[in-house]
């Protein structure tokens, strides 16, 4: 188990390695000049307030890249940004003059409180769901959620959001339309709550179709099994043999989508949390996008990648205790 | 003395019932016209292509036609979903910026596919070490935050319609290439590509006579599916004005355009109608994409 972990640890290795390079290389070749264009605030600060200075200078741009080491060939560069990588160090904001890591853990918890959320909620609904279409095969039932699971998997997250809004917000004015927390009074729980449900639930309803199909098609493919009917025929209560038999199955396909979704906690929220005005791990990295913020984006997909492969580490291991007959390499 | 009435016996089968030779695509297509949801999905898709396709035949004055004098009008009869804030007819836009989405999303598509279908096959087919370098390739492409690495392309490379379609391809093959790698994994341990390589069939041969026409059919069907999602990372970017910019109508930026809370309230027609015409558009090719795999499946009733 600890070798398997170890070996699976070590292949990581080379993956992210070209992740880095892919991810050094775009900035490099970033055209235009951006960096010049992205040091003018900075280097307005140093000429003292940029005042009657409408554009950095020549030299004043050579002596910010000799500053920032911007002017060494990029092997070096990359080698730099990598070897501060590994401690932990992101880099400075092109754009606020504070390090990525402070950017990023600003923004962690807002964007996880929803996604953590939302995912448990639309674990339930689709799990739920998916069992009892799997028991109701073909049953009105069934073809309800299966059409309303089309749906939701076909409706941009951004007109989902739009509508729940015009709905719960606009017409029946039960929630705020977009926000963290009331501004002007003391934060509350209750209060930031009410701003949590429209983003959580749209993110929910997004995420709940996947789980249902696969939960429903795993169920089924157990459902006809002999031992179901065994269950049913020494008299086992329905419930029993479903909850029991039958839906421990499910979970092999549960998990993977589960696994697969991990990484969205943090990223999956991107253009809900623009609609919402929440302030988190979407939203910097849309003001990254919009003001070339590089270092920014660079931790955010340096971060992003690192979970998405533990993730599915974590994914594969857990398969070896939901079902024992999966051996590890 | 077995093999006489073994022969026998299929001598008489043959001739009670002959065999009826029906390839795969042909079993398909009768299975998928019992669909009837994914043939009604074919006819509104085709009604969406058309209307996409023909909008500069239903709509000779083009997108951009302003006109002050009926600004933010509802929908009426010299306007059937009325105008926006600078006097110009939404159906118009609508129609337009269908062809916008439908286009990038099928070149998006296209390089997507091309890319995925070409290194899966080298992948699955020639093994070693091809497969494990491109196999890691898979996974650093697969591993990024998709949005994420897409918003990165955009900030360095600037939002238009050509980087969109660019963007979106150069990232969304690995599904297919994955998909296509294992198919081909399968159908190469097949007899009759051992039967082709005995009568001297050489690699390419081989892939392109009897892999790939293997694979094609249940292609289809990660291909309808990688289509939907593409669309709606299209009208994503589109809307948050990462995408394709203005004054080009895409549906994701019409919907981006509206979407003040004083539009939301007061002027539903300015943002309603292109996301139910991208809600119609990814159900449609979605249905398609599920009656397609169970019409390939000969385990599931149709």
């Amino acid at each position: 188990m600890v070798k398997y972990i170890v070996r699976r640890l070590l292949l990581m290795v080379p993956v992210l390695l070209g992740i880095s390079l892919l991810n050094f290389m775009l900035y490099i070749n970033a055209p235009g000049d951006p960096v010049s264009i992205m040091l003018n605030p900075l280097l307005m600060e140093e000429a003292g307030g940029g005042v009657g200075q409408a554009r950095a200078t020549e030299e004043m741009i050579e002596a910010a890249k000799e500053r920032l080491g911007l002017n060494r060939p990029w092997p070096v560069q990359y080698v730099d940004w990598l070897t501060n990588l590994l401690q932990g160090d992101f880099g400075d904001s092109f754009v606020n003059p504070e390090p990525v890591s402070a950017v990023i853990g600003r923004a962690l918890w807002p964007t996880l409180q929803i996604n953590l959320v939302a995912l448990l909620v639309s674990t339930i609904i689709g799990v739920g769901i998916g069992v009892l279409q799997g028991v109701y095969q073909y049953s009105w039932f069934d073809y309800i959620a299966s059409f309303l699971s089309f749906f939701y998997i076909s409706m941009p997250g951004f007109f989902l959001a739009l509508l729940a809004i015009y709905i719960f917000s606009i017409q029946l004015n039960w929630l705020p339309p977009a926000g963290y927390q009331t501004v002007g009074i003391p934060p509350t729980f209750g209060d930031h709550v009410r701003y949590m449900i429209l983003p959580t639930l749209v993110l929910a309803l997004g995420g709940a179709p996947g789980l249902m199909r696969y939960t429903r098609t795993a169920m089924l493919e157990v459902i006809h099994q002999p031992y179901i009917t065994t269950g049913y025929a020494k008299g086992l209560r329905s419930r029993t043999v479903v909850l029991r038999h039958a839906f421990r199955n499910t979970l092999i396909p549960v998990l993977t989508t589960l696994g697969s979704r991990l990484p969205l906690l943090i990223s999956g929220s991107v253009i809900i949390e623009q609609i919402f005005d929440w302030p988190g791990m979407g939203q910097a990295s849309l003001r990254a996008t919009f003001g070339r913020d590089y270092p920014v984006l660079m931790g955010l997909i340096m971060m992003g990648s690192l979970i998405t492969l533990i993730a599915i580490l974590i994914t594969d291991l857990a398969y070896t205790l939901v079902d024992p007959r999966v051996r590890l390499d | 003395m077995t093999t006489q009435v073994q022969t026998e016996e299929v001598i008489r089968l043959r001739d009670k019932a002959p065999v009826k030779s029906e390839s795969l695509s042909q079993m398909a297509w009768r299975r998928f016209r019992r669909h009837r949801l994914g043939v009604l999905s074919v006819v509104v898709l085709l009604i969406v292509v058309a209307s996409a396709v023909l909008a500069p035949v239903i709509k000779p004055e083009g997108f951009s036609k302003l006109n002050p004098a009926v600004r933010h009008q509802p929908p009426s009869a010299d306007y059937p979903l009325g105008t926006d804030a600078v006097g110009r007819d939404i159906w118009a836009r609508l129609l337009y910026g269908g062809r916008t989405s439908l286009t990038v999303s099928v070149v998006a598509v296209s390089i997507s596919f091309t890319i995925g279908v070409t290194l899966g096959a080298i992948s699955g087919f020639y093994g070693s070490w091809i497969d494990i370098l491109i196999q890691r390739v898979v996974e650093i492409v697969a591993a990024m935050p998709a949005l994420i690495i897409i918003l990165s392309f955009v900030a360095v490379y600037g939002a238009n319609f050509t980087n969109t379609m660019i963007i979106l391809g150069l990232f969304g093959w690995t599904g297919l290439c994955r998909f296509v790698r294992g198919q081909v994994l399968q159908i190469r341990e097949m007899d009759y590509v051992l039967a082709s390589r005995s009568l001297g069939g050489g690699s390419r041969h081989i892939i392109m006579s009897h892999i790939l026409p293997n694979v094609v059919p249940y292609l289809t069907v990660s291909v309808a599916f990688a289509f939907s999602a593409t669309i709606l990372l299209e009208t994503g970017l589109s809307y948050l004005g990462l995408g394709v910019q203005a004054p080009t109508p895409s549906w994701g930026n019409m919907v981006g355009e509206a979407s003040s809370m004083l539009n939301l309230r007061d002027r539903w027609w300015l943002w309603m109608p292109a996301g139910i015409a991208i809600t119609l558009t990814v159900l449609s090719i979605n249905f398609i994409g599920d009656a397609l795999r169970d019409a390939l499946d000969p385990h599931t009733k149709v």
